[in-house]
């Protein structure tokens, strides 16, 4: 039978869910990590949260796959740039390297 | 490059396209749930961004200007596919924390669950219930890799608001994965 997170700890569950990837504040990050030293519910807690996040973003790493001509059809559409979509359909088979 | 692009702006344009179209698919694809309407709103949101190439200033944040067009399409066309009106301003009750927080332990290789096709749907099964104000967020941030401001910028709302929701969202999706992946590990001899 699995268990679940006890009611007192609920409050934390927000800060937790921020808590992986260094995204909080100063005070409750020092606050939350008191809580964690006695609490190992919500060691557990915080654990499989960072492998969540860790699986999506490995998983968002990987090559993604574009429909067979995309680019030649939305070149088609753009004022100018109809004759690109030959040059870019090569675009279409290569997965992008750019970071945001 | 073709002879066709006659200016250097339509060549940035060109190489923009090629570089940031398979992610833009892909956040679009998360965000619609369809690849004919995510291909239709990516060449909506290019399209937008071409004939609005003169008010882009600055490349640096290209990548936000593409994606708060791209996401905005997204949107407009959720609020248009709905028959219930969808809103990114306020929270429903559903986006709240799940009611049971499960605390099996579970650890699992991204290598070993990236392989796996039933995995893989569990993954993208659990992002397709958060609702479009959590997913929007979650996919901007722990997906696409932008920063709380960023995100903030791209869907016009407060960085609290995108802490609380990537909050709400990421604690759904760990629920969805904690319920696949224990009954893994209690099935285990």
């Amino acid at each position: 039978m699995s268990r679940t997170l006890p009611p007192g700890c609920r409050r934390w569950l927000d800060a937790i869910a921020l808590y992986v990837d260094g995204d909080l504040e100063a005070d409750l990050c020092r606050a939350l990590e008191a809580h964690l030293q006695d609490c190992p519910d919500c060691r557990v807690l915080v654990d499989t949260m960072r492998q969540t996040v860790y699986l999506y973003r490995a998983a968002a790493r990987e090559p993604v796959a574009l429909p067979p001509d995309l680019h030649r059809r939305l070149f088609a559409r753009l004022p100018g740039l109809g004759e690109e979509g030959s040059a870019a359909g090569r675009a279409d088979a290569a997965p992008s390297e750019a970071a945001p | 490059m073709s002879a066709s692009v006659s200016s250097p702006s339509q060549q940035h344009f060109v190489q923009a396209v090629e570089a940031y179209a398979p992610r833009l698919y892909r956040h679009l694809l998360y965000l619609l749930e369809d690849p004919q309407d995510a291909e239709d709103v990516l060449q909506e949101a290019f399209l937008k961004a071409y004939r609005s190439l003169d008010t882009f200033q600055g490349r640096a944040s290209l990548s936000t200007w593409l994606y708060r067009i791209a996401t905005n399409e997204a949107l407009m066309h959720l609020r248009r596919r709905r028959s219930t009106p969808l809103s990114l301003e306020a929270l429903s009750p559903d986006d709240g924390p799940p009611e049971e927080i499960l605390l099996t332990h579970w650890q699992v290789l991204p290598e070993q669950a990236l392989l796996s096709a039933e995995t893989r749907q569990v993954l993208d099964d659990a992002v397709a219930r958060l609702s479009p104000a959590l997913r929007a967020v979650f996919l901007l941030r722990d997906v696409e890799g932008f920063s709380t401001k960023e995100t903030a910028e791209i869907l016009g709302i407060s960085t609290d608001a995108v802490k609380q929701r990537l909050a709400r969202a990421r604690l759904r999706l760990r629920e969805a994965l904690t319920r696949y992946f224990a009954a893994d590990e209690e099935a285990r001899p």
